[in-house]
């Protein structure tokens, strides 16, 4: 459909960008911001990004008249044909040239007078570089257009999810993991791992009874077996090089007793086994044998692994990381490092499927500019940012606070969803991310409606704006409110009170 | 002997100094005969010197806009002389507004909202004045036949941007052209008011910057002295002979305040009205004071049948409910938006000599020497 006609100004048309004025055809808004439209040129079939629309009129520019026209409590509207006077020009960005089913760059400008289209959706198919077995996410703004993105174009060299709270983050993990799950074998299924900080995912085991399990953090143990003394100085980032090599020795020699029929160890055993050791300089041992004891009183060693990474971990199938009852940072950053590690690991030998781990809350995981012992998780994280890609084993990185978002991993994630950000400093630090937010693309992530998302970079061939779809799973207990939660707090209390007079 | 820099300064600010003694104290004796007028608002002046209504100052009761349509009519022109050709581009727009209830209701245009520019070539050796004329002449052509075809649209008034009788014309020219353009316009005119006498449309122009003289002139020669020039001084008589119509009324009308009608000119056979025939007589103006801080306004009106008391009241009334909106601009609303419809911009006649050139090819040399300049 035809909605204007290129128009010459200082600045163009350039090969860059265009402004067109607007046909006036009825239409209450004929036009919106970050509409797609199409130029035929000379070049072929120029596709362009609406940046900017102003509207202009004679009457109302000149302040101090319209200040006096209306002083006697008439509106201008009312003594001009005012209405007559409006005129509304759209600025564009080219970002394209279709030509013999081939995309490039616009190296020549459309000339004035030329007629601006709507962007035909399969054009808007092609050059967006949407999938027809994509996985859909809702639909793109201003065009009825649904939004399939390509598998791996999406998942493969990772994917952030930034928004400040409120935004809608939990609604597009919601909404892409029940499209992972919905996936057929013959399309491929990748496993999916959640570490649900708050719980927000628990709705998906009700939705997808058979394909969804739960664990909760509290339930987690790591098998003392299966960690080198290396994965204990993650843990305990001060723990000295001497200490590490004399701690290498002494789990050698009880995995060795192990494999010769002495049955798994825990923590316990390995202490036993330090406080024992005659081999060791008293001071060393001493100082080990306090690290260990630190860990233990985490409660999150044992004797074999719980649950079984490798066994849990299935084409198709989501485990969910409930973290929501934990309230120890350091507690779930080890469990973290340890189970990323696992399944990374895992995945390297082929003995589990393809994997998208997804990190809510990752600046809690991976902070940017923290010490060792503040940011366990990050060097297990940071390697599967670097070379995730070559194994398939993907991150889901969803935070509210980008810039405390390790620039490493947030700048390995080569496709981003932005809901709305108002804080300055996270989306300087978004557009620094990626160079396809232009400062005009920038400009609007502060004004993006709820439930609405900026998709940018590997994914898409140009940024898109796209009305996300409702998650079909429910919120867990995040939809009655302040004043429900208040209220049903106050008559738990009260019954409690009563319970306790009664039984005295 | 070289000026010193500093002298040439001084010299400067004392002309400065002087230009704004004099305007001051020509418009303190001005403000004195408005004063002594004042006091004779009232006092009868009918038939003195092609005034028609008894009173000096004459109280205009606002049209309440009930139910009016009123149509304004501008024209736009741009000319521009080339090597052997000169161009002219003009623009007329009639702005028909329809008013209901006090408000705008609804606005059309005739011919259409913005119409396409009409082109005159004009390839006769014609000197500066001459292409002038013609030009002026085109344009009123232009401004006149849209004019004709708004008053057949049902309107109620119809207001020219400009005086009602053709303006900056020659009536004896040498050139052919220019006699067979004055003439063609003089007839233009005569069809306009046969027009709006035959539809009961209120004619009148109203005029923006009116340089006119006739009122105070007539003040000064019959009115004044037949009241023992109430008085005033030499000194403060004198000054109304160095005074347009619109600077001494600014002092003497208060908003809603008109003068009384009078005659277009002393004589009915005098200038370009002769041409006119039956219609001479029929052309009166009066001043209007529409907003506080605005000079009154020249209104010139063609008394088709009503009389010219009730064509001036009706016309006044309208004028001043269209003219009333701003306190420091008080110009019909009307044709403010014809206004706007009507005027050319610059390119649009760089776009029609382009074009010429661009038929003609490189070699062609249309612009002057003056355009042309290499620095």
């Amino acid at each position: 459909m035809e909605i204007g006609t290129v128009i010459a100004s200082l600045e163009g048309p350039s090969p860059s960008k265009f402004s067109f004025v607007v046909t006036d055809d009825g239409r209450s808004i004929p036009v919106r911001l970050g509409q797609f439209v199409e130029v035929q040129t000379e070049e072929g079939n120029l596709i362009a990004f609406v940046t900017n629309l102003v509207k202009t009129n004679r009457y109302f520019m000149r302040v101090e008249s319209v200040r006096e026209y209306e002083r006697g409590g008439k509106s201008l509207s009312s003594i001009f044909p005012a209405d007559r006077w409006e005129y509304l020009v759209a600025e564009a960005q080219c970002l394209g040239v279709r030509s013999e089913n081939r995309l490039e760059r616009t190296t020549f400008p459309p000339s004035p007078g030329q007629r601006v289209c709507e962007a035909e959706p399969n054009t808007l198919v092609d050059f967006i570089g949407l999938s027809k077995d994509g996985v859909s996410l809702g639909d793109l703004r201003h065009h009825k257009i649904p939004v399939n993105l390509d598998l791996t174009r999406l998942l493969r060299k990772h994917l952030a999810v930034l928004a400040m709270s409120g935004a809608g983050k939990s609604n597009f993990a919601s909404v892409l993991i029940e499209e992972l799950l919905a996936r057929t074998p013959e399309i491929g299924r990748p496993a999916i791992v959640i570490v649900d900080v708050h719980g927000e995912y628990k709705g998906l085991a009700s939705l997808y009874p058979d394909k969804v399990e739960v664990v909760n953090g509290n339930d987690l143990k790591i098998g003392v077996p299966n960690m080198n003394a290396y994965q204990f100085t993650e843990f305990l980032p001060e723990i000295s090089g001497t200490q590490t090599r004399e701690l290498q020795r002494i789990l050698e020699e009880l995995r060795a007793e192990m494999r010769a029929g002495n049955g798994p160890f825990g923590m316990d055993e390995l202490i036993a086994r330090v406080e024992k050791d005659g081999g060791m300089h008293k001071q060393l041992q001493q100082a080990l044998v306090g690290w260990l004891y630190e860990l233990r009183a985490f409660g999150l060693f044992d004797c074999v692994d719980k649950p079984s990474w490798e066994g849990m971990v299935r084409p198709g199938k989501a485990i969910i990381i409930d973290f929501s009852d934990m309230t120890n940072l350091r507690k779930k950053q080890m469990l973290l490092a340890y189970a990323a590690r696992k399944l990374f690991n895992a995945r390297k030998r082929g003995r589990v499927p393809p994997f998208v781990l997804c990190l809510e809350e990752a600046h809690q995981f991976v902070p940017s500019g923290e010490s060792k012992t503040a940011a366990i998780a990050r060097p297990i994280i940071e390697t599967i940012a670097r070379e995730g890609r070559k194994f398939y084993a993907s991150l889901m990185l969803i935070s509210q606070r980008p810039v405390r978002l390790s620039t490493t991993v947030l700048s390995q994630a080569n496709t981003n969803i932005i809901l709305r950000v108002s804080n300055p400093y996270d989306i300087e630090h978004i557009r620094q991310s990626s160079e396809a937010i232009t400062g005009d693309v920038a400009d609007m992530i502060s004004s993006l409606p709820v439930g609405e998302a900026l998709v940018v970079g590997e994914a898409v061939n140009h940024p898109i704006f796209v009305k996300i779809k409702r998650r079909r799973s429910k919120e867990a207990g995040r939809e009655s409110g302040l004043q429900e939660a208040a209220r049903e707090f106050e008559s738990k209390m009260n019954r409690s009170i009563e319970d306790a007079r009664a039984f005295l | 002997m070289n000026q010193v820099p500093g002298e040439e300064i001084i010299g400067f600010e004392d002309t400065l100094t002087n230009i704004t003694e004099r305007i001051r104290e020509n418009e303190g004796r001005r403000k004195r005969v408005a004063e002594a007028l004042q006091g004779f608002r009232c006092m009868s002046i009918g038939g003195i010197g092609g005034i028609i209504e008894q009173s000096l100052v004459n109280r205009v009761e606002i049209d309440p806009m009930a139910d009016s349509t009123v149509a304004g009519v501008d024209g736009g022109m741009l000319e521009q002389q080339l090597h052997g050709l000169d161009l002219v581009i003009v623009r007329a727009v009639a702005a028909i507004f329809h008013y209901r209830g006090g408000g705008l209701d609804w606005v059309k245009y005739f011919p259409g909202e913005i119409p396409f520019p009409k082109l005159i070539d004009v390839a006769e050796p014609l000197d500066a004045k001459e292409f002038e004329f013609l030009a002026g002449m085109e344009r009123q052509i232009t401004e006149i036949e849209v004019a004709i075809g708004a008053a057949e649209e049902n309107v109620g008034m119809l207001l020219l941007d400009g005086s009602v009788v053709p303006q900056y014309v020659d009536r004896f020219p040498r050139n052919p052209l220019l006699l067979d353009r004055y003439q063609k316009l003089i007839g233009a005119y005569s069809t306009l008011y046969q027009t709006c006498q035959e539809n009961g449309v209120l004619l009148a122009g109203a005029v923006k910057d009116s340089r006119g003289g006739r009122f105070v002139d007539v003040l000064r020669k019959k009115v004044l002295p037949a009241f023992g020039n109430l008085g005033l001084d030499e000194k403060d008589l004198a000054i109304l002979e160095r005074s347009r119509d619109t600077v001494l009324l600014d002092h003497l009308l208060g908003v809603g305040e008109r003068t009384p009608s009078f005659t277009y000119a002393e004589e009915p056979a005098a200038y370009v009205l002769q041409d006119l025939g039956i219609w001479a007589a029929k052309i009166h103006a009066f001043y209007l004071k529409t907003v506080p801080f605005d000079r009154p306004l020249r209104v010139e009106f063609v008394d088709c049948s009503q009389g010219v008391t009730e064509s001036a009241d009706r016309i006044a009334s309208k004028v001043y409910a269209l003219a009333s909106n701003h306190e420091a601009f008080g110009l019909p609303s009307v044709l403010i938006e014809a206004d706007a419809r009507a005027r050319l911009a610059e390119e649009e006649l760089c776009i029609v000599r382009d074009s010429i050139s661009d038929r003609l090819g490189p070699s062609s040399l249309l612009d002057l020497r003056r355009e042309r300049r290499p620095f």
